[in-house]
C-alpha cells in the first residue's frame, strides 16, 4: 500500500486503491452531490410507502396472531407462524430500523420519527439508537469503537487478539443466530467491557433499566399475554410466536453479517478518526460494507440492507431509494479505484462463516493478507 | 418500575390505526378535527369552521394554537389564532393567503369540506388579564385582526361597559376582516369605537397612512392609561413598541407576532460558526441566520413546528458553545440546555445532539 493512503486499514482484503487528499475530497463531493439530489427530490410517493409498509406490518400481525389463535389446525399454525414472522421481519427491517435512521424525519410525522420511535423487538430503541446509529454507523468498522465487530465476543479479523474461548465461536455463533434480538437488547450495556473491567458496574445497572424494561415487555407481549388470551390455544400460540421470533433472529443475523463480515470487507484503526475528512469517511464506508444481489422481494425483507454500501453512505436517506441509488454509487467507485463488495446472499454468506471459521483458530502468519479468498 | 401493567399496555399507535378503521378523526394520541365549512371574509382572508372530534379546545382568547395538515407527505405545522369564542363547539380560524405560504395556499385553493386537519395545544400570553381591565386599546393590521378579535370579543364579553378603542390599519376597505361583525358589536356597546385606517379608501377620502402618534391624538390621547394590544406586521409591531417605550409604558404593551425572527441582519457580514452535530458525525460551518437553517442546509431534518420560536418542537440538546436567542437576545453557553434551533444563532463552535 502506497504511503500517502489517507486510509490506513487493520485488516481485510486491499482492492480498493490509496485516494490522494484531492481526489478523497472530490469523492465525497460527488456523494454529497447525489444525496442532495436524492434528498430534494423526497415527497409524496416515499412518505406513502412508508404508511403502506407501516400498514403492512400491523395487518399482517392481526393476520398472524388470529391464525395462531386456530393454531391446533396445523395449517393455520404454519400460515400464522409464517405470516407474524414476515410481520417482525419487515417491522424489524424496512420499517424499524429505517425509521429509526431517521429516514422519515423529513415528514416531520411524530409516529414516524427516528428519535422517538419504538419497534417490535427486545432491543429498547434509546439503547439502539446509541449502539446502532451512533458507535456503528459514526465509527464502522474502525476497531476498539464498532462494537459491532464481532458483538464483543466474536474474532473476525486477524487483527483481533486471539483467545482459546475463540475456538468454540462457531457454536456460539449460532446461538447468537437464534437469540440475536437478545443479544442485540444486551448488545448496548456494553457486558464484555463491564467484566474486563473496563466499564464500572454502576453505569451497567443505570443503563440496564430501560434495557429490561423493554425486555420484559416483549417477553410478556409473546409468551405471557397473547398465549394467555388465547386461552385453549395457548400451547400453538405460545410455540408460534417462539417459531416467528426464531426465524426473525436467523433471517437479521444471516443479512446483517453480510454486511460487514463478508470476505473482502476492512477494518481500521482508531488513527483513522483523527481529522478524517468527509470523503475519507465516505471510503471508509464503501470499504467496511458489502452488498447482496437479489430480487425486489429479497430487497424489501432485508430492510434494503443489502443495499449495505448504499445505507451506510446515506443512512438518513430512504431505503427506499438505495436501488436506484446503487448504480449511480457503483459507477463513483469505480472511477475512483474503490472497490464495490457485491454477491449473492449465500455466496457472501459463505466467506462470513469462513471468517468465524478460520479466525476462531489463532493467526499464525502474520505477513499473510487476511481473507479468506 | 418493571411493572406487568407497564409490560402489557397496549401501544397508543396500534390502537390509533385500529380507530383510523372506523373514522379518520378518532385518535388517542392527537386531536382531529373536521373541515366542516369556509367562509369568505376578504379577497385575501377565509375563515375555517372545524369540529373537533372529542369536543371543545381548551384555550383563551388570543392564545395561538398549532394547526397541522400533511401535503407531499410532509406535515406542516403553521400557529393560528382562533377567531370562535372559547368552549364553542366549532372552532374557527381565520387565514390570510400568502402568496409564497405553503399551508395558507392549500387552505385557499385545495382544502376542502371534510377534510381532516389536526389541532394541537393552545399556548401564548396575548390574552386578557384577571380581572379584565375597564379600558383598552387594540391595534391591527393584516392577520394580526384574528388575534385582536378575539381579545377584543373576550373583553367585551367580560365586561359589558368596557371602554375600548380600535385602530385597524388595511390597504383597502375591502381587507377589511370581520368589519361587519365589528360594527354590529358597536352598536350593542356603547364603549367601543373603531376607526377602520385604510391606506385607499373607497369614498375618495384622504389616505389614513400608517401607525403614527397623530392617530393616538385623535382617538386614544390616554393611550398610556389603557391596557394596549397590538399585532400585525414587524413593522407596526415595531412602531408602536417603540412609541410605548418612549413614554415608560411598555408594561402596558401586550404584542404578538407571527413572523419568523429573521428579517433585518442581512447575510453579508454574518461569520459562519464551526456547527458539529454530534449524532451525526458531521461538522459544517455555514452562514446561516439560525442553527435550524444550518442544519436544514446541512442535510439534517430536525422536527420543526412554528419555525418561530413558539412551539418547542425544533427543541434540542445543545452539548456546548454559546448561542444567542434571536427573540430575546440572551445569551446562552451553558453546557448540555436544551434550545429551540429556529431562533438560537451560533456565536462560536457549538455541539449539538443532533
Amino acid at each position: 500500500m502506497s504511503a500517502t493512503d489517507s486510509l490506513p486499514q487493520v485488516s481485510g482484503s486491499r482492492r480498493s486503491r490509496a485516494l490522494a487528499a484531492a481526489e478523497c475530497e472530490a469523492f465525497g463531493a460527488e456523494l454529497d452531490a447525489l444525496r442532495s439530489e436524492v434528498m430534494a427530490s423526497l415527497g409524496e410517493d416515499e412518505a406513502k410507502y412508508i404508511r403502506r409498509v407501516q400498514a403492512i406490518v400491523r395487518y399482517t400481525e392481526v393476520g398472524g396472531r388470529g391464525l395462531l389463535f386456530a393454531g391446533w389446525l396445523p395449517p393455520a399454525w404454519l400460515a400464522g407462524t409464517g405470516l407474524l414472522a414476515f410481520s417482525k421481519i419487515v417491522d424489524n427491517m424496512e420499517l424499524g430500523h429505517n425509521v429509526m435512521h431517521g429516514q422519515y424525519d423529513w415528514m416531520n410525522e411524530p409516529s414516524l420519527r427516528g428519535d422517538t420511535y419504538e419497534w417490535d423487538h427486545a432491543c429498547d430503541g434509546d439503547a439502539w439508537r446509541h449502539s446502532h446509529n451512533y458507535m456503528h454507523h459514526a465509527f464502522t468498522n474502525v476497531e476498539g469503537r464498532d462494537r459491532d465487530i464481532g458483538y464483543g465476543f466474536l474474532r473476525l479479523f486477524e487483527s483481533q487478539p486471539w483467545h482459546p474461548l475463540h475456538l468454540v465461536q462457531a457454536g456460539v455463533a449460532v446461538g447468537l443466530a437464534a437469540l440475536f434480538q437478545w443479544g442485540i437488547a444486551l448488545h448496548d450495556l456494553e457486558m464484555d467491557s463491564v467484566l474486563r473491567g473496563r466499564v464500572p458496574l454502576e453505569k451497567l445497572l443505570r443503563e440496564a433499566r430501560p434495557v429490561l424494561r423493554k425486555a420484559l415487555r416483549q417477553f410478556a407481549k409473546d409468551y405471557v399475554v397473547f398465549p394467555v388470551l388465547a386461552g385453549p390455544a395457548c400451547l400453538p400460540v405460545l410455540a408460534g410466536n417462539a417459531a416467528a421470533n426464531l426465524t426473525r433472529n436467523l433471517w437479521t443475523f444471516g443479512i446483517i453479517f453480510c454486511g460487514h463480515f463478508t470476505a473482502d470487507s476492512e477494518t481500521f484503526p482508531d488513527s483513522v478518526l483523527a481529522d478524517e475528512s468527509r470523503g475519507a469517511w465516505y471510503a471508509r464506508q464503501v470499504r467496511g460494507s458489502s452488498n447482496l444481489t437479489g430480487g425486489r422481494t429479497f430487497h424489501f425483507l432485508t430492510g434494503n440492507l443489502s443495499h449495505q454500501i448504499e445505507h451506510h453512505l446515506f443512512p438518513d436517506v430512504p431505503a427506499i431509494r438505495y436501488a436506484d441509488m446503487a448504480e449511480r454509487v457503483r459507477e463513483i467507485c469505480a472511477r475512483y479505484g474503490q472497490h464495490y463488495n457485491t454477491g449473492s446472499f449465500w455466496s457472501q454468506f459463505a466467506t462470513v462463516v469462513a471468517r468465524i471459521v478460520r479466525y476462531s483458530f489463532p493467526t499464525w502468519s502474520a505477513a499473510e493478507p487476511a481473507s479468506a479468498r | 418500575m418493571l411493572s406487568l401493567r407497564d409490560a402489557t399496555l397496549p401501544d397508543p399507535h396500534w390502537i390509533d390505526f385500529v380507530l383510523q378503521h372506523i373514522d379518520p378523526t378518532l385518535s388517542v394520541t392527537r386531536t382531529l378535527a373536521r373541515l366542516e365549512a369556509i367562509r369568505v371574509e376578504t379577497p385575501d382572508m377565509k375563515s375555517f369552521v372545524l369540529r373537533p372530534a372529542a369536543g371543545p379546545i381548551a384555550f383563551a382568547a388570543g392564545q395561538s394554537l398549532p394547526v397541522r395538515v400533511t401535503l407531499g407527505g410532509v406535515v406542516h405545522e403553521r400557529h393560528y389564532s382562533p377567531t370562535s369564542a372559547p368552549g364553542d363547539p366549532t372552532l374557527v380560524i381565520t387565514v390570510k393567503r400568502h402568496r409564497e405560504g405553503t399551508v395558507s395556499r392549500w387552505l385557499h385553493d385545495r382544502a376542502a369540506i371534510g377534510d381532516v386537519l389536526e389541532l394541537g395545544a393552545a399556548s401564548g400570553n396575548f390574552t386578557l388579564p384577571s380581572p379584565p381591565p375597564a379600558r383598552l386599546l387594540f391595534i391591527a393590521a393584516g392577520s394580526g385582526i384574528t388575534a385582536v378579535h378575539a381579545v377584543l370579543t373576550a373583553a367585551l364579553r367580560a365586561r359589558h361597559d368596557a371602554d375600548v378603542v380600535l385602530l385597524y390599519y388595511a390597504r383597502r376597505p375591502a381587507d377589511l376582516a370581520f368589519a361587519e361583525e365589528l360594527r354590529g358589536l358597536a352598536l350593542r356597546h356603547s364603549g367601543l369605537r373603531i376607526h377602520f385606517l385604510t391606506q385607499r379608501p373607497a369614498d375618495g377620502a384622504a389616505a389614513a397612512g400608517h401607525f403614527s402618534a397623530a392617530h393616538l391624538d385623535a382617538w386614544a390621547v390616554d393611550y398610556a392609561e389603557r391596557q394596549t394590544f397590538v399585532c400585525g406586521p414587524a413593522g407596526l409591531m415595531r412602531a408602536v413598541s417603540r412609541h410605548w417605550a418612549d413614554a415608560a409604558v411598555s408594561e402596558r404593551l401586550y404584542s404578538e407576532t407571527f413572523a419568523p425572527p429573521i428579517d433585518d441582519d442581512g447575510a453579508a457580514e454574518r461569520e459562519a460558526m464551526p456547527v458539529h452535530f454530534r449524532r451525526s458525525a458531521r461538522t459544517v460551518a455555514l452562514a446561516q441566520p439560525t442553527l435550524l437553517a444550518i442544519a436544514e442546509a446541512a442535510g439534517l431534518r430536525p422536527p420543526t413546528g412554528c419555525r418561530m420560536g413558539i412551539c418547542r418542537t425544533c427543541t434540542c440538546t445543545k452539548v456546548s458553545g454559546a448561542v444567542r436567542d434571536r427573540i430575546t437576545g440572551a445569551v446562552d453557553s451553558t453546557a448540555g440546555s436544551r434550545i429551540r434551533l429556529c431562533v438560537s444563532e451560533p456565536l462560536g463552535p457549538v455541539t449539538l445532539d443532533l
